[in-house]
C-alpha cells in the first residue's frame, strides 16, 4: 500500500486539467497531482473547464461527474466533439463519489478512459494519468 | 541530534499522511517533519474535516492529537475504524498527546501506536515508515 517509485516525478511534465465543483475535493485532489509532479489547472465546472481548452492544452482532463447544471456527461460530449488538434482526443479519466450509481460501463460509453471513485487511491490516481499519458508508471 | 540518528529524505515519498490537530502550531509541525521526509501531507483542524478529506482520497496514516476540540482524537479513531476498509477503515493510525499515560486509550480506541509530545522528528518518520512501508522497526 503506498509507495510507488519515485511519486514525485510520476507527473512531471504533464498538464491536468482538473475539474470538481467541490472546494474540499479540488483542492486534495490538486495538491495530490502537485506533490507527483503534475501542471494543474483546476476549475469548478464544466464550462470553465471548456473555457479553459480554448486557451490552453492539457495532457489529461480528470473531472468529477456529478455536479450541478452541466455534469462531467456533458463535459465528454464537448470535449469529444472538438477536433483533435483542439484536443479532442486528450485521455480523460472519471471520478465518482463513493456509492454513487454512476456505472463504470456509463462512464466509459461516453469518453472516459478511466473511472475512479472517491476516496481515490493518489498512488493509483497517479499511475493511471501517467499511464493515459504514455509515461511509464 | 536524535539519539536513534537522522532519518532520509524521501524516505516517506509516496505516502499520505492525514494531520489532525486543533493547534495550528502544531499541525505545521508535525506535517513540516513529515514534508521533509518527502510524504504526502494533508492537514485538517478538525474530525469533520479530517473525515471530509478521507472521503476524497485514501490516506496512507493519520496523525491525530488526542486533544480535539469538540470531538476528541479517540473519538475520530473510533468512527474511522467503523468505516469500510475502501473508504479507510483500516488506515494506519498514530496518537499524540502529551501524556505518555495516554497510549493504553488510545491503543483501545484504535490507534496502532501512541507518541508523547515533544516529539521527535526522526522517532515520527521512522514510525510512520515502519506502519505504512514495513520497514525496520521504530523501537
Amino acid at each position: 500500500m503506498g509507495r510507488t517509485e519515485f511519486p514525485t516525478d510520476t507527473l512531471k511534465g504533464i498538464h491536468v486539467l482538473l475539474v470538481d465543483d467541490d472546494d474540499d475535493a479540488r483542492a486534495l485532489l490538486q495538491t495530490v497531482l502537485r506533490y507527483c509532479g503534475a501542471l494543474v489547472t483546476a476549475v469548478a465546472s464544466a464550462p470553465e473547464a471548456m473555457e479553459t481548452m480554448h486557451r490552453v492544452k492539457p495532457d489529461v482532463l480528470l473531472s468529477d461527474i456529478a455536479m450541478p447544471q452541466q455534469d462531467g456527461y456533458w463535459l465528454i460530449r464537448e470535449v469529444r466533439a472538438l477536433p483533435p488538434e483542439r484536443g479532442g482526443g486528450m485521455p480523460a479519466i472519471a471520478i465518482t463519489a463513493f456509492g454513487h450509481p454512476h456505472d463504470v460501463g456509463r462512464t466509459l460509453a461516453a469518453g472516459f478512459q478511466a473511472h475512479l471513485r472517491k476516496p481515490v487511491d493518489p498512488w493509483e490516481l497517479a499511475r493511471t494519468i501517467a499511464s493515459l499519458a504514455g509515461r511509464r508508471a | 541530534m536524535a539519539a536513534e540518528g537522522f532519518f532520509s529524505v524521501d524516505s516517506l515519498a509516496g505516502v499520505h499522511a492525514l494531520v489532525v490537530d486543533h493547534d495550528q502550531a502544531c499541525r505545521d509541525l508535525l506535517s513540516s517533519i513529515l514534508r521533509y521526509c518527502g510524504a504526502l501531507v494533508t492537514t485538517t483542524a478538525s474530525s469533520k474535516e479530517a473525515l471530509t478529506v478521507m472521503s476524497i482520497a485514501k490516506c496512507d496514516v493519520v496523525v491525530i492529537d488526542l486533544a480535539l476540540r469538540g470531538e476528541n482524537g479517540a473519538d475520530l479513531m473510533r468512527r474511522i475504524r467503523r468505516l469500510k476498509p475502501e473508504q479507510g477503515g483500516v488506515v494506519r493510525a498514530i496518537a499524540v498527546s502529551g501524556r505518555s499515560q495516554d497510549r493504553d486509550a488510545a491503543v483501545g480506541a484504535g490507534f496502532d501506536t501512541h507518541l508523547t509530545k515533544p516529539i521527535e522528528p526522526w522517532a515520527l518518520c521512522r514510525l510512520v515508515s515502519t506502519l505504512v512501508l514495513g520497514g525496520p522497526s521504530a523501537d
